[in-house]
């Protein structure tokens, strides 16, 4: 960490203050409750800094990223790829690199990124404000619908730095706007590398956004995600988030529901193969009252892979007539895989309905000799079992070239 | 028309507002050591009970391993720092000749457990109770012992059971709880005063359930009571513990072990009702209670903790059981009710090792006034635990604008043919549930006394009858319930 952030952007105090908190609080531990089952010895060994540009050719997307037609940017090892991008977009929509947004309208970007310390979570989103210099800004005027979704996507093509590039997305709905995002993270090679991704959105009053995120980097990766989303009055969040590719995968939504009778609704898939560690770390705070949030993750693990769960519903003083849910069940294949999960409930405030579920199982051996008894081969009826258990997530997305992405990901041929 | 609710039946209300009906304190000539710890007062300890050599070692051993450790401060508390060179670590009633007779007991002692409403020599004759006494740090009389050597049984303070049976003690104590494992059981092991020590041998079911009452009172004192249950092979015990503290205005620090060992095919159920001093509604004085209670079974063995937790300020406190041999079953079942200002962190810990293990939580809280109640919990389930089953169900009722339910569960999975489910909910008393009841001719008061009662009952009904006066004393009565 030998760079000044300030080199990259003398004009944004907040990186200094943000690399100040790191040198101060240092990394997460194991007694960090957020990060007590992740893999700090691994993490160690990436290193942060500004952008490192990318020397050899740019990979084929092509079958890497789902078929998306419409407006989408590309940012590659941290730094947007113009040639890739189609800025352009319907009326109401305004695209434009995180860059470019952030020399143009330094002011208007700030809330963004200007973070106090007890607002900052842990180092990596400190090092993520402190040398993100790149990445994506989606606006959507107020009233706006889009019936295109946007594509922003990220690739990581790591070298011998081990730079874990930190990229910021920013979206912002106007009032009773409404649009759809697909991030897809992505990468080539077997080099160890990385990436530190931050979203922040906005959803102003009445609008509503499904944001989806494929997480599908390659198994020599580690992939750090922060999505941080504010909602307005009877605002509309809809999450989906497929934690796959990485030797850690980590999702962590923080959800607040600042507007009375906003809704958010979370679901997400994390499938494990080999000694991948995927982790899900959700906090939605209900701070507004007569807030409704649901909660729906799916986790199976084969091999000597591990899923985290770790799912907090938070009813902060004064947010009555809350309504929360979350149900977070797993599967676990293999003897050697293994499943933490940690679904949390605090609450604040009175006149409440809140409740949680979690499980972990195996399949269902009645099904599967149902299955067999009809003439459906082991391997095949295992087959539809998980595919059976993981559609419940899957089919939640609503963009049918999302869905049949992540199938071909999960093996699901017949789809 | 309902019959009118009984006078006993009390309602949240009442017993969120009441005055503390215990806070008085018996004029005992006690024999205080200094405030502060050090290696000498470990010493003072271990030489005023004229213990043997390898005890005082484990004594010494445990303070050293203390002075390394740190406060643990992961709990949802917020407590005030606790100065342990402000307390005094030995207390005990002045020596007094060894009592024939239940009468002979000290009157004042006698008068503190009337207005217990646990009068000794009723007991003795109207319950089939066994009662070990404690006040403060040092035993006073213990009953029914004759009944229960006939059966074999060994019911004794601690330290009797440190002078009569030290191969007992020396091979059980600390093997569930090592000095080690955590900041307040190391404090425990290094000044632990007194407690009880239980023995069943192979194939004996405990002719009785078997009590006792633990009674802090004196100023500044520190309680560190240790308990050891030894079940042999096939054998039975039902053990049951009570708690009332007098009323304080300085914080009082208690930090008790229980360990529990079932041996195969033995079973353990062990009940407490903690109605210790839970402060003022400012949150001034009450009790600070960190106890470590856990339990090791065996092959085809039961541990069942039942815990009703309504006093205290403070309550650290995880019931746990060590799932070690093929079969074993472990059971959890907690009513924590928050008031005042308490602040309850607890729950359970169930540790997956053996084959074909099953547990069972059962968690309800309560949370009214400023009460903040979290219920904590583990379950873990190791690789070697096939067809391991948990089902964890808690439940948090609010009752109330100020207070607060958090529910933390960790479950780590490492065995696939592991089954394991946790539900959770919290909610409020519903205006249609009230509503319902008024609209039959109760006041609201009787309803919402009913409503709270009917979410504990699963939980009720793991008490044993010895505690059902016990549960009146928790101010929730058990008769406004629902059959």
């Amino acid at each position: 960490m030998t760079a000044s952030p300030t080199a990259i952007d003398p004009a944004v105090t907040g990186r200094a203050a943000a690399l100040d908190w790191v040198e101060l609080s240092g990394y997460p531990t194991r007694r960090n409750e957020a990060w007590r089952y992740a893999p700090h010895k691994k993490l160690a060994e990436l290193s942060f800094g500004p952008p490192v540009a990318l020397t050899t050719s740019v990979p084929d997307l092509g079958d890497l990223i789902p078929a998306l037609d419409g407006p989408r940017i590309v940012v590659v090892n941290g730094v947007v790829n113009t040639e890739l991008s189609t800025m352009t977009g319907p009326t109401g929509l305004h695209l434009s690199s995180l860059l470019d947004a952030r020399r143009e309208q330094p002011d208007r970007l700030a809330v963004h990124f200007d973070r106090v310390k007890s607002q900052i979570s842990d180092a990596y989103m400190a090092l993520n404000i402190a040398f993100g210099g790149d990445g994506a800004v989606v606006r959507v005027d107020a009233g706006a619908t889009l019936e295109v979704p946007i594509h922003i996507v990220d690739v990581e093509v790591p070298d011998e730095t081990r730079n874990a590039s930190c990229t910021g997305v920013v979206i912002e709905l106007g009032a009773g706007s409404s649009a759809t995002v697909v991030e897809t993270r992505i990468g080539v090679g077997a080099d160890f590398g990385g990436s530190n991704i931050r979203t922040t959105i906005t959803i102003a009053d009445d609008a509503s956004l499904e944001h989806v995120l494929l997480q599908n980097v390659p198994a020599s990766h580690m992939h750090l995600s922060n999505i941080d989303v504010t909602q307005g009055a009877n605002s509309k969040f809809l999450a989906r988030s497929f934690n796959l590719g990485a030797s850690y995968g980590r999702v962590a939504y923080r959800v607040d529901l600042a507007g009375s009778r906003a809704h958010a609704d979370l679901s997400g898939l994390f499938f494990g193969f080999g000694d991948q560690v995927l982790d899900q770390q959700i906090n939605v705070v209900h701070s507004a009252k007569n807030c409704t949030s649901r909660q729906t993750y799916r986790g199976v693990l084969d091999d000597a892979s591990t899923g985290i769960f770790n799912g907090g519903i938070d009813v902060l003083p004064g947010a009555d007539g809350t309504d929360a849910e979350q149900s977070n069940k797993n599967l676990i294949l293999s003897d050697r895989a293994e499943v933490n999960t940690q679904p949390r409930l605090e609450i604040l405030a009175d006149e409440v309905a809140c409740k949680h579920g979690a499980t972990v199982g195996q399949l269902d051996e009645s099904a599967m000799y149902y299955m067999r008894s009809r003439g459906i081969p082991a391997v095949e009826a295992r087959r539809l079992l998980i595919n059976g258990f993981a559609d419940q997530v899957v089919d939640e997305v609503s963009i049918e070239s999302v869905r049949t992405w992540i199938n071909q990901r999960l093996g699901h041929d017949d789809v | 028309m309902t019959a009118p609710m009984s006078e006993s039946t009390r309602t949240i209300e009442e017993l969120t507002s009441a005055d503390y009906e215990y806070g008085f304190s018996t004029d005992l000539e006690t024999d205080i050591a200094p405030p502060g710890l050090d290696e000498s007062v470990v010493r003072l300890i271990s030489s005023k009970k004229d213990e043997p050599e390898w005890l005082l070692e484990w004594r010494l051993k445990a303070y050293a391993a203390w002075r390394e450790m740190e406060e643990p401060d992961w709990a949802k508390l917020e407590i005030a720092p606790i100065d342990y060179e402000s307390i005094s670590y030995w207390a005990a009633p002045k020596q007094k000749p060894v009592l024939d007779s239940m009468d002979d007991v000290d009157p004042d002692i006698r008068e503190m457990f009337d207005k217990l409403g646990i009068p000794l020599h009723e007991q003795k004759m109207l319950s089939n109770v066994a009662v070990d006494a404690i006040v403060d740090s040092v035993s006073v009389t213990t009953t029914f012992k004759a009944t229960l050597l006939e059966a074999g049984v060994i019911f004794c303070s601690f330290s009797e059971a440190v002078k009569d049976y030290p191969d007992l003690v020396r091979e059980h104590l600390g093997s569930v709880v090592p000095v080690r494992d955590n900041f307040f059981a190391a404090l425990n092991s290094a000044v632990f005063s007194d407690g009880s020590f239980c023995y069943i041998p192979k194939g004996v079911r405990c002719p009785m359930e078997l009590s006792t009452y633990f009674r802090i009172n004196s100023m500044n004192t520190g309680q560190f009571e240790r308990t050891l249950i030894v079940a042999e092979d096939d054998s039975h015990v039902s053990y049951l513990e009570g708690c009332t503290a007098p009323q304080r205005d300085e914080n009082q620090l208690h930090a008790a072990v229980v360990e529990l060992v079932a041996k195969d095919r033995a079973e353990i159920k062990y009940s407490t009702v903690q109605n210790w001093y839970p402060g003022d509604e400012n949150g001034v004085g009450g009790i600070y209670n960190f106890v470590t209670k856990r339990g090791r079974a065996h092959t085809d063995a039961k541990i069942s903790w039942t815990q009703v937790e309504t006093g205290s300020a403070i309550t650290w406190k995880y019931p746990s059981v060590i799932l070690q041999g093929d079969r074993s079953i472990g059971e959890f079942y907690s009513v924590a009710l928050s008031c005042r200002r308490q602040q309850a962190d607890t729950g359970t810990k169930m540790i997956h090792i053996g084959k074909d293990t099953t547990s069972t939580i059962i968690s309800k809280g309560i949370s009214a006034a400023h009460g903040q109640n979290t219920y904590r919990g583990l379950v873990k389930i190791l690789r070697s635990a096939e067809n391991a089953r948990n089902y964890t169900q808690c439940d948090s009722l609010l009752l109330g604008k100020e207070c607060g339910a958090h529910t933390i569960p960790y479950i780590e999975v490492k065995n696939p043919t592991a089954q394991v489910e946790h539900e959770a909910s919290t909610s409020t008393v519903g205006e249609d549930q009230l509503y319902y009841c008024r609209q039959r001719g109760m006041t609201e008061e009787d309803a919402m006394s009913m409503i709270v009662n009917g979410f504990c009952r699963e939980v009720f009904n793991e008490l044993p009858m010895e505690f059902a006066v016990e549960a009146q004393l928790v101010g929730i009565s058990l008769e406004g319930s629902v059959g």
